[in-house]
């Protein structure tokens, strides 16, 4: 299931004094089984980007294919694609509403038109995903604790059994623990065979996680690499408001005061990795 | 469905010479216009007041695209009396068609109400396309000021108002995201019977009015926390002065409204 966009243009509310050009230009070309991550400043268009990706927006300019579908041509099943392409927006757990968690995750599929035995396999698979156990099932999706309803919202949108998962900032807001939960449910999707594309703010998570990552500024794709190739242009990335992930500026602090590290190193085990390395090297000497 | 193609007060951000009246003075003139707009006896009269309104338009800088779209909601309703005092009034016949007859009182009259019609929504837009909501609301607040001996809370029917007028685009954004969230989740709100549509939007509603009451509640929380007891004792970080300029102009709509006054009498 690749998805591929063509010269994407974006305008909002054309013709008017609140006309906004959210996406400038934009192609990219997302294989698939790929954990992509997409970062930029808050603005630079990724949530109107990502929403491209199952068809609730429609370029104003430019193609969107999904699976080889032009999203934007008369005959494209959007329903079809949003069962392939699920999308996780921000604070997903504002859009609980049902009686109970089994309820609230089986829309999905129910929106399908899957028969009941199913729709019941695919809400306790994507519970036992998320790490709910049957207990959940008849409690109200209300008065859970901020990383248990996100975990719901998630499982409703795993319910679908996407081919690709698109999530917008799936940790913000969370406590420590609820973030590490999500971040390793999320680093297990790939496995799944699922294709991901990550939203978010923090460098970390996505040097952690991405294989692929996509810098967006003010609308444009204004670089993209693997995280070790693109989180060695520091300056640049800090001239548009982003930065480096903490491991990554620990090393680079540490090469200005005269340590010899190698290059690449984004993420923290990488960080100790090398460091000890060094360390081990400069005692031999000594 | 685009909600947010969807503008309520229409606000039309600029610096014309109306942008920058004081908001009472435009609440006032819309008062005195839309009395006077009734008023006229003759033919002059209504000329004179359709100059007016187009000078307000020139001089709101407000292209004539969005003057027109705020015409487009009544364009029935002024059809429909046109119809009906074309055809309803008795009167000297001018045409007929079938067994119906138009006579010239009739075609006056809607001539005079179309004419009325649109110079009044003309007139009323403006002042909305020219203000923006929070002046909007802070005139009215200090022009209802006086009544409060007579126990009209204007302080806290101003903040109603703007707190309303504030969360509506924050709701729209928030119905807009949550729709698109189910959505994404298969949810399906342009097909299907009217009971069916109704059913489908259980999932938008839900989240949006959970949404508004902890909205409601954290903003009753910060407006406390900023120590916000009411409206006494408050005073104005801006607060509105009178120029020239809103002298002028509600000198001259005082001067057209005793003319037309005067002039309904003396026929």
């Amino acid at each position: 299931m690749p998805i591929t966009l063509r010269h994407v243009s974006h305008v909002y509310q054309p013709g008017t004094p609140f006309e906004w050009r959210a996406l400038d230009d934009v192609s990219l070309e997302i294989p698939e089984g790929q954990f992509w991550g997409i970062i930029g400043a808050t603005g630079s268009g990724k949530s109107t980007l990502i929403q491209h990706m199952n068809g609730l927006l429609k370029p104003t300019s430019g193609q969107v294919l999904v699976d080889g579908i032009d999203l934007a041509s008369r005959g494209a099943d959007l329903k079809q694609v949003r069962r392939k392409v699920g999308l996780v927006f921000q604070y997903p757990e504002h859009q609980l509403f049902a009686e109970t968690i089994y309820e609230d995750v089986a829309f999905g599929p129910r929106n399908l038109k899957l028969d009941a035995a199913e729709v019941e396999r695919r809400v306790l698979r994507a519970m036992e995903l998320v790490g709910l156990d049957e207990s959940f099932r008849s409690r109200s999706p209300f008065g859970l604790s901020g990383g248990q309803a996100r975990r719901v919202a998630l499982a409703g949108v795993l319910a679908m059994e996407p081919k690709v998962l698109i999530l917008d900032e799936p940790t913000a807001g969370l406590d420590p623990r609820g973030r590490e939960e999500i971040l390793s449910l999320v680093s297990s999707f790939p496995k799944l065979g699922m294709t991901v594309v990550l939203v978010s703010h923090s460098m970390d998570d996505v040097a952690q996680l991405a294989d692929h990552v996509v810098v967006m500024h003010r609308g444009r794709v204004h670089m993209q690499g693997t995280p070790a190739d693109l989180f060695k242009r520091k300056e640049e990335l800090e001239a548009i408001g982003l930065g480096v992930p903490a491991a990554a500026e620990l090393v680079d602090r540490l090469r200005k005061r005269g340590w010899t590290l190698p290059d690449g190193i984004v993420t923290l085990d990488q960080a100790v990795h090398a460091i000890l390395a060094a360390m081990g090297k400069g005692g031999a000497a000594r | 469905m685009n909600l947010q193609a969807l503008t309520i007060g229409q606000y039309y951000p600029g610096n014309s010479a109306l942008h920058r009246l004081d908001p009472r003075t435009k609440i006032l003139a819309i008062l005195i216009m839309s009395v006077a707009i009734f008023l006229p006896t003759n033919w002059i009269g209504y000329v004179v007041m359709t100059a007016v309104t187009l000078i307000s338009v020139l001089l709101s800088q407000v292209p004539i695209k969005f003057i027109l779209r705020g015409l487009k909601p009544i364009l029935i309703l002024m059809l429909i009396t046109t119809v009906f005092n074309a055809f309803l009034t008795p009167g000297e016949v001018a045409f007929s068609v079938g067994p119906c007859e138009v006579t010239w009182e009739g075609l006056r009259l809607s001539a005079v109400a179309t004419v009325r019609l649109v110079l009044l929504v003309i007139t009323a837009s403006l002042l909305t396309l020219t203000t923006s909501p929070i002046l909007l609301t802070d005139g009215l607040e200090q022009l209802l000021r006086p009544l409060a001996p007579l126990g009209v809370p204007s302080h806290e029917l101003a903040l109603m108002m703007t707190i309303a007028l504030r969360f509506i685009p924050t709701l729209i954004e928030e119905a807009d995201r949550i729709m698109k969230a189910q959505a994404a989740r298969g949810a399906d709100f342009q097909s299907g019977n009217l009971i069916a549509r109704a059913k489908g939007l259980i999932p938008v509603m839900v989240p949006l009015f959970v949404a508004s009451f902890r909205r409601a509640d954290e903003l009753a929380t910060a407006m406390e926390a900023r120590g916000y007891r009411g409206g006494k004792g408050r005073t104005k970080m801006r607060s509105l002065t009178f120029s020239t300029s809103d002298f002028v102009t509600l000198a001259f709509l005082g001067v057209l409204l005793a003319a037309l006054i005067w002039m309904r009498i003396a026929a």
